[in-house]
């Protein structure tokens, strides 16, 4: 009777224990599922990465987007410019194009007011903050002095301009020629450059609005009244068709 | 009674040796839970993340057609 008892404690004691097979299967199983898991979050930090690569991609094809569209729009102000002032019109190294965008520009400096109501409110998208703002500067805004075509501004826009569209450049710095291996001249003190429009209105419009500067440097040089002459030349660009350089001065 | 004395010497080590295999099979199993737990989570953030992605591929894919139409 003892001895059986005894056995019996024996193998109420053995029901805790757990045999060194069993054991070894659930260590098997934690590595395994470690594994995976390691896997499953290189695999997500791999579509994180992506992700990023892809959101730069798009908001680069949402920009070049919203250049197009509103090309397309100010395409309906492909009209020549016709103005009173003489000085431009009797300007001999302009083109059209050109003296229309010295023409629109007077035109948003003297009448700011004026040329908000034509040709900003009708285009105005109330989502975008820059047409918002350009829409508050202008109807506040004091008008400036009109400015003035300069053959020296207009050497070195039109030098920059020429270049940068025979390379497909995109900025202000001034690029030594491989060919030649001369340099375009600085006769500038503020510069801005438009690209993707060839029509006066089009130029003006695209620096007055400013999109995707945060600084607007470009509405502020040409709205600027510390300026009395300005060079202005329109290029073929291999990249954008058109681009337009302004060397204030 | 030899066998009896022997296997009363015996049996308590085999079954300390037991009883140590049976704790560290307990928190193998909680940590095996823990895992299971973290991958169903980590699957759930790589599918999440994965349709992220689809939908970034599908918008550019909608944008680059955008430019060529135009």
């Amino acid at each position: 009777m003892r001895i059986l008892f005894f056995i019996a404690n024996i193998m109420l004691m053995f029901t805790h224990c757990v045999s060194r097979q069993e054991l070894a299967s659930i260590q098997q199983q934690v590595a395994e599922i470690k594994d995976e898991n390691y896997s499953v979050k290189t695999e997500t930090k791999g579509y994180i990465d992506s992700q990023k690569i892809l959101k730069d991609t798009l908001n680069k094809l949402k920009s070049n987007i919203s250049r197009v569209s509103y090309k397309k729009k100010t395409e309906v102000f492909q009209q020549h410019f016709i103005s009173d002032s003489m000085k431009i019109e009797r300007c001999s190294f302009a083109t059209r194009d050109e003296k229309d965008t010295y023409h629109y520009l007077n035109y948003a400096r003297t009448k700011p007011r004026e040329f908000c109501e034509k040709f900003v409110i009708p285009y105005w998208d109330k989502k975008n903050s820059y047409h918002n703002s350009l829409v508050k500067t202008m109807m506040k805004m004091e008008p400036v002095n009109p400015i003035f075509p300069d053959f020296q501004c207009y050497q070195s826009a039109w030098c920059h301009a020429l270049r940068s569209g025979k390379t497909g450049y995109t900025g202000h710095a001034r690029n030594i020629d491989p060919k030649t291996r001369s340099k375009c001249n600085s006769h500038f003190m503020g510069e801005c450059c438009s690209y993707g429009h060839e029509t006066g209105l089009g130029i003006i419009l695209q620096l007055l609005i400013d999109d995707g500067v945060p600084s607007l440097g470009h509405r502020k040089i040409c709205l600027s009244p510390g300026y009395s002459v300005v060079g202005i030349s329109i290029q073929p660009h291999s990249v954008w068709d058109y681009n337009c350089v302004l060397d204030f001065m | 009674m030899k066998l009896l004395i022997s296997s009363l010497i015996l049996l308590p080590i085999l079954q300390g040796c037991g009883v140590y295999n049976y704790h560290k099979a307990r928190k193998l199993k909680e940590e095996l839970t823990l895992e299971q737990k973290r991958n169903s989570r980590l699957i759930k953030k790589r599918d999440d993340e994965y349709s992220k992605l689809q939908v970034l591929k599908d918008s550019i894919r909608f944008y680059k057609d955008f430019f060529k139409t135009k």
